[in-house]
């Protein structure tokens, strides 16, 4: 199989080939195997390869195929998690120095639908050390590079993982979400990134950052292989107490539907405060798009949204600094220097910081609420810059220096703290040549939704095609 | 949304924060940075608290379904 060949594939057109048996899925697994040997040492996508264990499974999926016992859209998929999911004994470190000889007894929840589904690990991907940052600068494991222009991050935490389906290091990932870990680096890394509804993918299994605001889900190269690994994912799992017991829809089905009527919010306050102008201009023609799709453009106000960041901030790191209190007493010189000053910072917030944070999080998830009485979709830059250049921990938009973390995540985290899902899809490129990520918004359990806008929309467009330059393209 | 006025946290002011924290005593270079990020922490929060939520329940316990 020829990297030009290898690059044009999704999941769905993959599938297609594994069904009627016209590709192997072993020799795929090869083929991305022998790809990642190759790119990964510039890239630093993966903290683990599971070579051994890939060809286990592909053979596993191609003897299933001879029997024609087909497994679902995954069958002999290969795929990547970020190294935040359990995955029963391979390590998994969480992209830290204190996890680094964690292996893992039992699979994840989500790992091990993967696997009953047929899909085939590749490996763990890099992150940002512990999920807490948008870099994915990591100290022990490596830095990750942007596959569009190296020296520019891919995003964070799931920078790996977004790596990794940029380069076609594989055909999906799955990453987790706790302010925009997976619609920050799917934007800058030009593929699709979904957060779930809160409660819609199990967590068993997944380290926590922030257990109030974590989520796990899909990274790919489209919105259909999206919703096609969120079905495989998602479902009642009672060993998190978080999980929904609501009936699952049938996520690809939904994708056949027009976006006729559909009202399509465009906020008038705080969302475009901050952005980009290239990043702005993309937005807006995505909108007129989706306007010439069917859709109804509805200008909205968003109140209270202007806490966002602050309060997703203060419940985020006050999780997190209890889930790390013993290891900051014990092993504080094994953190990187970023993350153990955040965590350090967050150990003093009082009971009443926290409480105050969850009560303004009540009042902006009930403005989202009244917001989505009047549209089905809320749309906005995903991010409002494209990648910055490692090491960069401050930028300028429109004359303002911002923070790159603050700034990155300043419209992701609303749907965080809504538990509400939300969706990045690529809607072009800056003049550098680097990715600009749409984010759809939708109500709490209307994914489907969410994932059909972003389909329709690219469908519509161009910009899911194209592929990383060299010299890591296929 | 207004700021209340903040106060300035010394590197002798973080060393106590610190260890009240329970975190290890840091030198004198690294309570200097340590005084910066607590100053930073609290500053943040302190925007949160020029919010109003006296009509809002804490509920982020409530099942999403």
């Amino acid at each position: 199989m020829t990297d030009d060949e290898l690059g044009s594939l999704t999941i769905a057109s993959a599938g297609r080939l594994l069904r009627r048996r016209a590709l192997s899925p072993v020799e795929l697994t090869d083929a991305y195997l022998a790809r990642i040997a190759r790119l990964d040492p510039a890239l630093r996508a993966f903290i683990t390869v599971t070579g051994d264990l890939a060809r286990q499974q592909a053979r596993r999926a191609e003897r299933g195929l001879a029997r024609r016992q087909w497994r679902g859209p995954l069958h002999g998929i290969p795929l990547t998690l970020k190294d935040l999911y359990w995955t029963a004994g391979v390590r998994t470190t969480a992209g830290s120095r204190i996890l680094a000889e964690f292996v893992p007894a039992t699979d994840s929840t989500a790992t091990a639908r993967l696997i009953a589904s047929g899909a085939v690990l590749l490996g763990k991907t890099n992150l940002h050390e512990f999920a807490a940052g948008v870099t994915t600068d990591n100290p022990h494991w490596g830095t990750c590079q942007n596959p569009w222009k190296l020296g520019y991050i891919p995003g964070g935490s799931s920078g790996g993982s977004a790596a990794a389906v940029a380069a076609s290091l594989g055909l999906a990932s799955l990453g987790s979400d706790t302010g925009g870990s997976i619609r920050i680096p799917a934007a800058f890394c030009g593929i699709v990134g979904h957060k779930p509804t809160y409660g819609l993918v199990p967590r068993y299994g997944i380290l926590p950052e922030s257990w109030s605001l974590d989520h796990g889900g899909p990274m790919t190269r489209t919105a259909a292989d999206a919703a096609a690994v969120l079905q495989v994912i998602c479902g009642h799992d009672p060993r998190d107490p978080t999980s929904s017991r609501r009936r699952v829809p049938a996520f690809a089905r939904a994708l056949r539907a027009d976006l006729d009527g559909v009202r399509v919010g465009v906020p008038r306050n705080y969302y475009f405060d901050i952005v980009d102008p290239e990043v702005e201009r993309a937005v807006r023609r995505a909108i007129e798009t989706l306007e010439d799709l069917g859709a109804r453009v509805v200008p909205v106000r968003v109140p209270a949204v202007e806490a966002a960041l602050d309060t997703c901030f203060v419940v985020a790191w006050a999780e997190a600094a209890h889930y790390h209190r013993r290891w900051l007493s014990t092993r504080a010189a094994d953190y990187g220097d970023d993350v153990r000053a955040l965590l350090e910072g967050a150990l003093l917030y009082l009971a009443s910081d926290y409480l105050q944070g969850q009560r303004v999080r009540a009042l902006i998830r009930q403005s989202l609420q009244r917001v989505f009485e009047q549209v089905d979709v809320l749309v906005s830059p995903a991010a409002p810059l494209a990648a910055t250049p490692l090491g960069q921990l401050e930028t300028e938009i429109r004359g303002r220096r911002v923070s790159v973390l603050d700034v990155a995540a300043r419209l992701t985290c609303v749907a965080n703290l809504t538990g509400e899902p939300a969706c990045s899809v690529p809607c072009g490129f800056t003049k550098a040549g680097l990715p600009i990520g749409l984010m759809i918004h939708g109500r709490a359990f209307e994914d489907a939704t969410v994932l059909r806008v972003a389909h329709a929309y690219e469908q519509a467009s161009p910009w899911s095609t194209r592929r990383p330059p060299s010299p890591v393209s296929p | 949304m207004s700021s209340p006025a903040s106060f300035p946290i010394t590197s002798e002011a973080a060393r106590i924060l610190a260890g009240w924290a329970g975190l290890a005593a840091a030198d004198h270079a690294a309570a200097s940075d340590q005084a910066a990020v607590f100053q930073a922490f609290h500053d943040r929060v302190q925007r949160l608290y020029a919010i109003d939520v006296e009509t809002v329940e804490f509920d982020f316990l409530r099942p999403m379904d």
